[in-house]
């Protein structure tokens, strides 16, 4: 069988032939090269999670004084259904999925992405997807906006976004099953590999339910509103999928990044390294998420396999976390970025597992709170809380996001960041990640609804709502600097070495930087084995 | 007298295409178990009874639909010819699977059209009830993944008559083999929900 070969695009300088913008533009709209393709989704990521961070930023000071808005009261439902379907899909899921598209193919020792073009085909879709969730936003559509038609475009537009991680999430998938280099075998798969692996193949069993649910809602709501209701009714029979368990999945990634990150800066091999396999196959377990679709059945909130995934969340980022200090313990620690933003992703994952295990809990009613909403159109199911928990795994999604493009930033970029202005970034993540839950989360206990800045409760609510405001805004302070800083030592860093953190894994053998990679002829599985 | 190196050992066959195929079908049965579940949840909510659940004056054409899992099942072992056929370098054979499986594609979605128009029914409801629009999602969205079925059938049989595949290289074939049989068991499942219990 004759088979079209797919060669990576860097042989040449980009645009060297025309020099025009739009030969480099069709140089990486079309490039089959993985790390460009996972720059693109990484980048654009980003920038998307950027301007939801602002978002967030706006929502959050507007409930400081929740008698008094300067939000339009129409506009408050929208945008905070948009940051929290876009923050897991326009940028958490791209930057992660990015970085593994990137990263994987190195560290199993392929020499491309299994089905590049389909890669290329993937980030096409989801940016296109991305485009028009946007612009139904801004539309007045989307969930709960007055605009019918462009809740139908939103529909449309988040099944294409959800169709084209899918794509990603099946070459990332297929690259590890089955372009391992001989003799790599799936128990000695780097961990960032492994925690992809376990990642997208739960990705590719739970997300095609959301599909479903789409289509549903996209035929139903086009053909006489029936029997989903009207655009305010959409978010109430997908948010399974941005809440616990099924927004785990977008920390899992960052899982294996620190077990990556953290034995590479402690020097040592991980101990009890197959314990922190099982642990992300567990994480990976609890957080499907399809069966409990609290739209379709409310019931399901305090029933058993609900029960088993919010208990069991914070085991695995306790164990991963727990091998991450032994591994700190047995070794020599260096100091880098890399490591303060696993350490600190590590964390805000346990924040948000933490967080989880209170919410089986009925008599606490965190997921019950029956209201209206100030412009009586839409019932409040629940408090702020799934929300702050699903924040808290969101963050530290972004956060890992933010520490694998430093960590691996050397390899896909060939030059170094500056190490020591990163480190506080990461700080000021965590300390966002933690301003923005807990605060939340304790509002929660007085009963502050879910997507609303119009309320009116007891407590110190005006302080937890001002502390969480600080919090996004450190969020977003710490994603522009580091995006900031990447661009700076991307363009003008010093030149990188094969392997400047004195990496474990097969991705810090390749011989050469950025756009003249040559894999080495006997690949290493682990550098300590060598 | 020049000495040589001996040939490097063939390098390891991946089946990449085909555990894309495996995990893709994996994703596409979650799928139809997301829209049947929702038939399904619907369904109860309305009674749990055909009476309450299907609108007056519409009748499902059980042969039709009958017809349909049979010609499927039929398609699914022409698309396993196709493999057995390959394997034994037969490449003609191959071929005639292949078309026979496209074959048997288009009168399924032949089938599915004249259910729709036995059914005369308009996909905005008249009543209120739900099943129009769940109906509609959910046998067309088997009949896009139809559509996709018989587009892989007929360009892997061409592909089998250019010679793109042999007794080894038959991963193609399989995989074009393995969407069928996807195919098969998403639709025994739309069946069984949707026609037969309804």
């Amino acid at each position: 069988m004759t088979m079209t070969e797919a060669h990576l695009d860097n042989a040449a300088p980009l645009g060297a032939a025309s020099g025009d913008v739009v030969a480099r533009v069709s140089d990486w709209t079309t490039t089959v090269d993985h790390r460009r393709i996972g720059r693109l989704f990484a980048g654009t990521g980003l920038l998307a999670g950027l301007g939801l961070l602002v978002v967030a930023v706006l929502l959050a000071a507007d409930k400081v004084q929740s008698n008094v808005t300067f939000l339009p009261v129409h506009a408050v439902y929208p945008m905070a259904t948009l940051y929290r379907i876009g923050l897991p899909f326009l940028a958490v899921a791209p930057i992660l999925l990015g970085l593994a598209i990137a990263v994987v193919p190195l560290q199993v020792g392929a020499s491309n992405i299994a089905f590049p073009r389909a890669a290329t085909l993937s980030y096409v879709t989801w940016l296109g997807g991305s485009i028009l969730v946007v612009a139904s936003y801004l539309a007045n559509g989307g969930p709960g906006g007055s605009s019918n038609w462009y809740a139908e475009l939103f529909l449309a537009g988040l099944v294409v976004v959800v169709v084209g991680l899918l794509i990603a999430a099946l070459c990332v998938v297929v690259t590890v099953a089955t372009l391992r280099a001989p003799g790599l075998t799936l128990d000695r798969v780097p961990l960032f590999s492994f925690a992809n692996l376990i990642t997208c193949s739960v990705m590719l069993l739970s997300w095609p339910v959301l599909l479903a649910n789409l289509v549903d809602l996209y035929v139903g709501h086009r053909y006489g509103q029936v029997p989903f209701g009207n655009s305010t009714k959409i978010m109430g029979y997908i948010d399974w999928a941005v809440t616990h368990p099924g927004v785990t999945l977008f920390a899992l990634p960052a899982l294996g990044f620190i077990g990556d990150a953290v034995a590479t800066f402690a020097g040592v091999r991980q101990p009890l390294r197959s314990v922190m396999m099982v642990a992300i196959g567990l994480a990976g377990l609890l957080s499907f998420g399809a069966d409990i679709q609290r739209g379709l059945y409310p019931e399901v909130s305090y029933r058993g396999l609900n029960i088993v995934a919010s208990l069991g969340t914070v085991l695995p980022f306790l164990v991963v976390m727990g091998l991450a200090g032994l591994a700190i313990k047995s070794g020599k620690i260096t100091f880098g970025a890399p490591l303060v933003f696993a350490l600190a992703a590590g964390l805000t994952g346990l924040l948000g597992g933490a967080m989880s295990l209170l919410l089986p809990f009925s008599r606490l009613g965190l997921l019950d709170s029956q209201g209206v909403s100030a412009d009586q159109t839409r019932i409040i199911t629940a408090t702020i809380y799934p929300a702050a928990q699903a924040s808290a795994m969101l963050f530290c999604g972004l956060l890992a996001g933010c520490g694998g493009l430093v960590y691996w930033g050397p390899r896909l970029w060939g030059r170094r960041l500056a190490d020591k202005a990163m480190a506080p970034l990461a700080l000021l993540g965590l300390a966002g990640a933690a301003l923005v839950a807990i605060p939340e989360g304790i509002a929660a206990f007085s009963k502050q609804p879910i997507d609303e800045v119009a309320f009116s409760i007891g407590g110190p609510h005006q302080l937890l709502n001002a502390l969480a405001t600080a919090g996004y805004g450190l969020v977003a302070l710490s994603v522009v600097g580091t995006v900031l800083l990447a661009l700076r030592g991307f363009t003008k860093g010093e030149l990188a070495g094969v392997d400047p953190w004195g990496g474990q894994s097969l991705e810090w053998t390749v011989e050469g930087t950025n756009d003249r990679l040559v894999m080495s002829a006997q690949p290493l599985f682990d550098r300590k084995d060598a | 007298m020049a000495l040589a190196l001996p040939p490097a050992p063939a390098q390891a066959r991946t089946k990449s295409q085909f555990v894309a195929t495996g995990f893709a079908c994996a994703a596409g049965l979650m799928f139809f178990g997301g829209l049947l579940g929702t038939y399904a949840k619907y369904r109860h909510l309305s009674g749990g009874e055909t009476a309450t659940w299907i609108p007056k004056k519409v009748q499902l054409p059980e042969i039709a639909s009958n017809t349909m899992l049979i010609t499927l099942v039929l398609a699914s072992i022409t698309a396993q010819w196709a493999v057995y056929a390959m394997r034994r370098g037969n490449r003609r054979d191959t071929s005639i699977a292949l078309a026979v499986t496209a074959l048997f594609g288009v009168a399924v979605i032949n089938a599915q059209a004249f259910i729709y128009g036995q059914m005369k029914m308009p996909i905005v409801s008249t009543d209120g009830k739900p099943f129009n629009v769940l109906f509609y999602a959910v046998t067309g969205s088997f009949l896009f993944a139809i559509v996709l079925g018989l587009g892989m059938a007929i360009v892997t049989a061409f592909r089998s008559l250019g010679g793109r595949f042999s007794p080894t290289e038959t991963e193609g074939v399989s995989s074009v083999a393995l969407y069928w049989h996807f195919l098969t068991v998403a639709f025994a499942g739309v069946w069984f929900f949707v026609y037969v219990t309804k």
